[in-house]
């Protein structure tokens, strides 16, 4: 495990490293003093991870990207009382999940709409199949444990590495590497099994 | 993706939840940073004296507890005066076994 320790390549949204490659630790005090340029690059270091872990719990990415944006909101607002800098990451992770499990239990919690695409998706399959995929992920995912879900959103969707996956779950990397193989396992089972049904009802 | 793969290659989640966007990461990311510059920017004069309004409110309580008591601190040669005075009569009408009662108590 990381524990904050090691300085991710720091990635702006247009890929480049940011020039200071500062540890969690590091940031976190300068944003206690007020400092705008850390409170910054700790959000951008860590928003992938937030809303993968959002998405892990609500199911919808619209969602998920409102509760990662309440959860730092609440995390900025309450920095005083992160008692361990270094874990960071951890910290903000547990709120993210919290804020999740409260937006599930409100009801506001919108489920990936099986009969949309997703924002910038050009349809490239049949409408039935298309559909009949999403139908069969959803449900493969929704099979998973909840640190299945996590870890192959953070590695498989949002490309973070085992290092970032163990800094910001608070696991081991062999953990996350676990996690990632059965999860893959259980999701190409359902999709394998979805495509056998498929191809049934086209012969 | 990453790089330190496990064999097996990624699976497709984006027909689920699309492709990862770096520009709408990017404008989530900018709506959190103003959110939480919003959150500390310096707040308005009427702002700062609603979040200071129980406090004053509590300390004029306070105040006027503490004006009120001394009628209790009273010498026990010296009979008390002002707003306590009668609330002290009747405490002091029945001071319990063992109960000392200042000279000037007349029952």
């Amino acid at each position: 495990m990381l524990a904050g320790s090691l300085a991710f390549p720091l990635l702006a949204a247009s890929g480049r490293p940011l020039p200071f490659q500062a540890t969690n630790a590091v940031l976190v005090e300068r944003a206690r003093r007020g400092s705008s340029a850390a409170t910054e690059q700790l959000v951008r270091r860590h928003l992938r991870a937030a809303v993968a872990v959002a998405l892990a719990v609500v199911g919808d990415l619209v969602e998920a990207e409102d509760v990662a944006h309440d959860a730092f909101v609440l995390v900025f607002e309450r920095l005083d009382t992160c008692r361990e800098p270094e874990r960071f990451a951890g910290w903000l992770m547990q709120i993210v999940r919290h804020r999740a499990l409260n937006s599930l239990t409100q009801g506001r919690a919108r489920r990936a709409s099986l009969e949309h695409l997703p924002a910038g998706e050009e349809p490239r399959e049949p409408e039935a199949s298309r559909l009949d995929l999403r139908r069969e992920l959803a449900s493969g995912l929704e099979h998973l444990s909840g640190p299945q879900r996590e870890v192959v959103l953070l590695h498989d969707l949002q490309g973070l590495t085992h290092a970032e996956i163990a800094d910001a779950l608070q696991i081991s990397e062999v953990m996350s590497r676990q996690h990632l193989f059965q999860a893959r396992k259980a999701l190409r089972a359902v999709l394998e099994r979805a495509g056998e049904t498929s191809h049934g009802r086209h012969a | 993706m990453s790089g330190d793969d496990d064999g097996e290659s990624p699976v497709d989640l984006s027909p689920l939840y699309g492709r990862p966007d770096p520009q709408r990461l990017d404008r989530l990311a900018q709506r959190i940073s103003t959110s939480i510059a919003a959150g500390r920017a310096p707040r308005s004069v009427m702002d700062q004296l609603a979040a200071w309004a129980p406090v004053a409110v509590g300390l004029a309580f306070a105040v006027a507890v503490l004006a009120w008591v001394p009628a209790f601190a009273v010498s026990p040669r010296t009979p008390p005066a002002g707003p306590g005075a009668a609330l002290l009569q009747l405490a002091l009408s029945n001071p319990g076994p063992g109960g000392q009662r200042p000279i000037w108590f007349k029952p």
